[in-house]
């Protein structure tokens, strides 16, 4: 259930089309060998850092399977990608491969057979690996235990995106970033930052926008994009949309706990990426990715002229909103469900812990919903998430859990309508925030979709039947824009 | 052959116990319809209702009274004809009576299932810890349980992990409060054997639920979700396949050939009745609906034990003032700090055994309410408020109670529900072995005092617990119980029952995880059977 | 005066609560308010001093008047706050009995009389969150159900955070 679409991070939710499936291998790579060394020691613990780094059992180990043994399932509009069997078995997972073919398919995403991977994967991200941490890694993945299975589930795509080929031109256009080389202009620190937020973090596969073909738009360089329904906000360095106004110690608290008081919390894609890698990084490299993300060119997102943590006002709710009275217990308004006075539902569902007023609670255990990120955002996608989804991280300061309220995903027995899903959405950011949100039912699944599908994915049978002579004159304007792009992009980043 | 049945299994019940044998079924691939005489009430609108009504002593306030499948506390519905008036709080909603609960978890300890051999009191079980023991570990993985793997629990086993268990609590468990701390050092361990009740309420994340911030509303519905109940279990049910049909009030059972139950019917609110076959039928309605049930159709009573045999844990409590000032009940935890002084011994062979513990909900609304009915106004108000609310504890005691065929429910077509279907009567009586209790739990109360620079306040006489045991009870011989070890009608092969009722000997624990863990285990029973 | 339009409250129709204010004029509040002070010596916010006293009213038709005859004798004998009310001469019986009404509604946040193992009974609603007892307690506990910490802090010394 909502466990897949958490973990579509990377390209999955992103790319419909796109789907690799050797899932989370960008990350490994290219650490500085010296500080990957201190983190970890010899080489296959320094691999083993790495792989968290890169996040790969977070795709490559299926809900409540054996490590790495694949069978994680990324549910997109072209098909169903799964994720491979990556330990050393022989027969179903990576035991026969050399060295250089596994480089080759974390890089590349083309396996020994020559047949390539979908870019689920991250390998245009993983890529950037250096040699040696290529070598790391490989020792690593040696000697994870070996689980001689298939995944139970096959990946199965639908028409065209079955076609073999499919991903070739894909991979000539797009993939083609060679391994990290320290940028002269950025001190250590920042080269390493930069690796690893290239590299192996893979931070770009959700925070930098994706064009017509489910390619990350490189103009726009970790501006900010949708994941899965969460806005995967901008981490530039402009003061208004970006981290301008976050202190260091604030980023690397968020990078390491998943939270900053009085910023944001991490949720969705982000907490996985958290809970699953991040929170294992030494604090040298939550350091380093700091200092780098100072340096990354400010994108100012159109329109927004206050931070998102910067909105809210703490004030009194009125008290007779939220305690109407009851009618008797053996009278049906006693178990209708039908309320939609978003008030009195915030105070029932959020504010046992978020409190009356939105201010979270007096120790700052559980976070005030003014002047945090996700409730003073232009869009209100991170508030409805969080009552959809819930919030499930593990950072380095422990777990947090907030519960999920939608039909599909609630635990509790607590169900929300989309109807009251935005009558609350609507409360807490008119509330506590900018009403921003002006939401209706109808809203809520469309923002849980992610919204609508490219349209170069849904029309991809169609345009497949138009003809070869017009595919042609499609690829050469994809070439030329995505030229353009990266001229841009060289010229930016 | 399944297309002849409604589902392979038809559990009538989404309380805990019925859920957790319906998500084993279902988890199992069977075809299993779980039948709900309430309605399926959000969280929300439960805690909507609580805070929208003044009536917070009533702890089934907040839950649907409904007409057609009552609460307990509907005037007339429970008719006492005993000395003791018996008034358990039972719900009728999907998830039932542990909506409201403390969330204690425990596990009884082997002394217990031999009661009778022992001590020559009360009845055996059929069944050891030993073959319960599985069962306990899934029942607390499937509930998410916080306890004290390094400690004693049975007060006999100093400085050793008692009971025995195979697997440690999915939780560890936590720091007590600052007033059970209090408690624990005026008490000292040299005289007092103290442990941690494993609680359902978690201090960490499990299985999506988050950890408590100590709401202190236990006992009236926990607000986040944290404190697990039955509905957990009924969700995950359906997940798994099984079918939820709620405000469907079982009132009739059909046996056909060869004593098999052929079918049940349930009624709508509006009077409409839908009859439904299965392989297998569990009965899971708790423990007086089930036996209530069953008597209305004369089912599974060759013996006539059904609906007899009724055991509480009668209990008593005192209200201390305790000597330091900044005690503050109603922080965190309900319940936490147990004493096990009195929980196995030879003196079981003379009077019930206790458990006595710290109670830890926030009594302030019922200390200012005294204090103005006292005259107190303005700043001597405040100050007694204050002052009494910093001192405030309550400290109760369950005692063990004997299985006695004269203490019993019965249907009672006296008083109709909206539906024509009868009520409860009740007749109870406290015996001699739980008075005997009481009056060494009232001595270790004059200690505790005394330890803890404190003053009492008032001893409260026996009050019910709601642990309604003993209907259902379990045996080895069919002349003198209801059901087998199994859980099995001792008189239809493919009726079950899940229910505390089906416990034969009280011991002094709060009994729905051993509920739980005999529910699982009949679902494996019947999962191989059908 | 006060009195007159309290007694109208009193007479009409039992309303949900919350449905007192639109029939009520504002001088009726405003007196239930002062007199809602006058008891407790504290500052009682306007809805909540209607509340109480239309909880109040349904359990007893008289209060307003006798809450009229409480402010009548707070008038004559010049008795200004709680402190002065409660050792005044003549404070006793009804005038007593009509104060406790008001002060039990405001610092328990209901009115009538608690009937256990009951699901009937007169108790009426008037608040929960804003229950004076709970606002004299706030540094010490939460309000049950409305935690103001996170996991642990039960173990602190109470006050300390």
């Amino acid at each position: 259930m909502r466990l897949t679409r958490l973990k579509r991070a990377g390209f999955a939710a992103l790319v419909p089309a796109i789907v690799p499936v050797i899932v989370s291998v960008f990350a490994l790579g290219l650490a500085l060998p010296v500080l990957a060394q201190d983190a970890g020691g010899g080489l296959v613990s320094r691999g083993e850092y790495l792989a968290r780094a890169g996040d790969c059992a977070a795709c490559h180990t299926a809900r409540d399977g054996k490590p790495m043994a694949g069978g994680y399932v990324f549910s997109m509009p072209m098909g169903k990608i799964v994720s491979s069997n990556i330990t050393p078995s022989k027969r179903f997972g990576i035991g026969n491969w050399t060295e250089e073919q596994f480089a080759r398919a974390v890089r590349k995403g083309v396996r020994p057979d020559g047949s390539h991977l979908y870019p689920a994967m991250p390998y245009p991200s993983y890529a950037r690996i250096t040699d040696a941490d290529m070598k790391a890694l490989y020792a690593y993945f040696r000697q994870v235990k070996p689980v001689d299975a298939a995944p139970s589930v096959k990946t199965s795509l639908k028409f065209p995106f079955n076609l073999p080929g499919m991903m070739m031109g894909w991979d000539l256009i797009f993939a083609n970033s060679g391994p990290f080389k320290d940028d002269p202009k950025l001190d250590a620190q920042q080269n390493r930052g930069k690796y690893l937020v290239q590299g192996l973090a893979h931070c770009s596969t959700c925070h930098t926008p994706r064009n017509a073909f489910m390619a990350t738009d490189n103009g726009k360089y970790l501006a900010g994009a949708n994941v899965d329904g969460w806005e995967a906000p901008n981490l530039t360095s402009d003061k208004v949309s970006g981290l301008g106004g976050w202190s260091d110690a604030e980023i690397e608290s968020y990078l390491k706990n998943g939270h900053a008081k009085g910023k944001a919390q991490a949720g969705g894609p982000m907490a996985d990426a958290i809970t699953h890698s991040l929170h294992y990084l030494s604090d040298q490299d939550i350091a380093a990715i700091t200092a780098y993300l100072r340096t990354v060119p400010p994108i100012r997102t159109e329109g927004q002229s206050k931070p998102s943590w910067a909105v809210g006002k703490a004030q009194p709710v009125d008290w007779t909103k939220i305690e109407p009275g009851m009618v008797a217990a053996d009278k049906p308004g006693y178990r209708a469900t039908d309320n939609t006075d978003g008030a009195q539902l915030y105070n029932t569902a959020c504010a046992a812990c978020h409190g009356i007023n939105g201010q979270g609670s007096d120790d700052g255990h559980y976070p005030t919903l003014t002047n945090n990120s996700a409730v003073g955002a232009p869009k209100p996608n991170n508030v409805v998430m969080a009552i959809v989804d819930g919030i499930h991280r593990k950072g380095a300061d422990g777990m947090a859990v907030m519960p999920a309220f939608s039909a599909s995903n609630q635990v509790i027995h607590d169900t929300l309508s989309d109807a009251q899903i935005a009558s609350v959405a609507n409360y807490v950011t008119a509330t506590f925030g900018n009403g921003s949100a002006k939401l209706t039912a109808a809203d809520i699944p469309q923002i849980e979709a992610g919204g609508a599908a490219p349209w170069l994915i849904r029309n991809a049978a169609t345009l497949f039947w138009v003809g070869v002579a017009v595919a042609v004159i499609v690829i050469l304007l994809i070439i030329a824009a995505v030229v353009m792009s990266r001229r841009r992009k060289s010229a930016a980043v | 052959m399944a297309q002849d049945f409604d589902a392979d299994v038809i559990v009538v019940g989404s309380g805990a116990v019925g859920s957790n044998a319906a998500y084993e079924l279902a988890r199992q691939g069977k075809s299993v319809i779980l039948l709900e005489a309430g309605p399926s009430v959000p969280r929300w609108k439960i805690l909507m209702n609580f805070r929208n009504s003044g009536r917070h002593y009533d702890h089934n306030d907040p839950y649907p009274n409904n007409p057609w499948a009552p609460t307990s506390y509907q005037p007339g519905y429970l008719q006492n004809t005993g000395s003791f008036e018996m008034m358990p709080g039972m719900l009728k909603l999907v998830g039932g009576t542990t909506w409201h609960w403390g969330g204690a978890t425990w596990r009884y300890i082997p002394n217990d299932f031999k009661l009778n051999s022992l001590y020559g009191k009360g009845r055996d079980w059929p069944i050891g810890y030993d073959d319960l023991e599985p069962y306990y570990t899934r029942a607390e993985y499937q509930l998410g349980i916080s306890g004290g793997d390094g400690e004693d629990q049975s007060g006999t086993h100093k400085g050793q992990a008692y009971p025995r268990r195979s697997k440690p609590y999915p939780i560890n468990a936590e720091k007590f409060t600052y007033n059970a701390q209090k408690m624990h050092d005026a008490l000292g361990t040299q005289d007092y054997a103290m442990c941690t009740e494993p609680t359902v309420r978690i201090h960490k994340p499990w299985d999506g639920r988050p950890a408590c911030e100590g709401n202190n509303n236990c006992d009236q519905v926990c607000p986040i979700g944290t404190l697990y109940n039955g509905s957990i279990h009924a969700d995950k049910a359906v997940r798994a396949g099984a079918r939820l049909i709620t405000e469907a009030v079982v009132t009739r059972i059909e046996v056909g050939d060869g004593k098999k139950v052929r079918s049940v019917s349930y009624m709508t609110p509006e009077g409409k009745e839908t009859k439904l076959t299965a392989k297998v039928f569990v009965l899971a309605a708790h423990s007086f609906e089930t036996a209530k049930l069953m008597m209305m159709n004369e089912v599974g009573n060759s013996s006539d034990m059904v609906g007899r045999n009724l055991m509480d844990h009668i209990g008593i409590g005192m209200d201390l003032m305790a000597g330091e000032d900044a005690m503050w009940s109603g922080r965190g935890p309900v319940q936490q700090l147990t004493i096990m002084n009195w929980r196995d011994g030879d003196f079981r062979k003379e009077h019930s055994a206790n458990k006595t513990a710290l109670a830890n909900g926030n009594p302030q609304i019922s200390l200012a309410e005294a204090a103005i009915n006292e005259g107190l106004m303005g700043k001597e108000l405040d100050a007694r408020i204050m002052r009494d609310s910093a001192r405030y504890q309550f400290v109760y005691s369950f005692l063990e109670m004997l299985p006695s065929p004269a203490n019993r429910i019965q249907p009672n077509p006296a008083w109709k529900d909206s539906l024509g279907n009868p009520g409860i009567k009740i007749h109870f009586d406290v015996d001699d072995y739980v008075k005997a209790g009481a009056v060494v739990a009232r001595e270790m109360y004059q200690d505790m005092a005394k330890r803890m620079g404190g003053t009492i306040a008032k001893i409260h006489g026996f009050e019910n617990h709601d642990h309604l045991m003993g209907t259902l009870i379990m045996g080895a011989d069919a002349k003198d119980s209801v059901v087998n070890h199994e859980g099995r009608s001792w008189d239809h092969d493919n009726l079950f029952v899940a229910s505390v009722g089906v416990i034969p000997a009280a011991g002094v624990v709060n009994p729905t995880l051993t509920a739980v863990a005999l529910a699982i285990r009949s679902a494996d029973v019947i999962a191989k059977e059908v | 005066m006060g009195t007159a339009a309290v007694v109208a409250v009193a007479s009409g129709p039992v309303l949900p609560v919350g449905a007192h204010a639109a029939g009520a004029a504002a001088t009726d509040v405003a007196d239930l308010q002062k007199m809602a002070h006058l008891v407790t010596g504290k500052q009682v916010d306007q809805a909540l001093a209607e509340r109480a006293g239309s909880a109040i009213t349904e359990n007893h038709p008289g209060f307003p008047a006798a809450l009229a005859k409480l402010q009548d004798f707070a008038a004559s004998n010049n008795i200004t706050d709680v402190e002065m009310l409660k050792d005044a001469p003549g404070f006793e019986g009804d005038l007593k009995d009509t104060a406790k009404l008001l002060i039990g509604a405001l610092y328990l946040g209901y009115s009538g009389t608690p009937k256990a193992l009951s699901s009937v009974d007169d108790v009426k609603f008037v608040t929960y969150t804003q229950a004076l007892t709970f606002q004299l307690t706030h540094p010490y506990t939460p309000i049950p159900s409305y935690s103001r910490w996170g996991t642990g802090y039960w173990a602190e010394r109470p006050g300390r955070i």
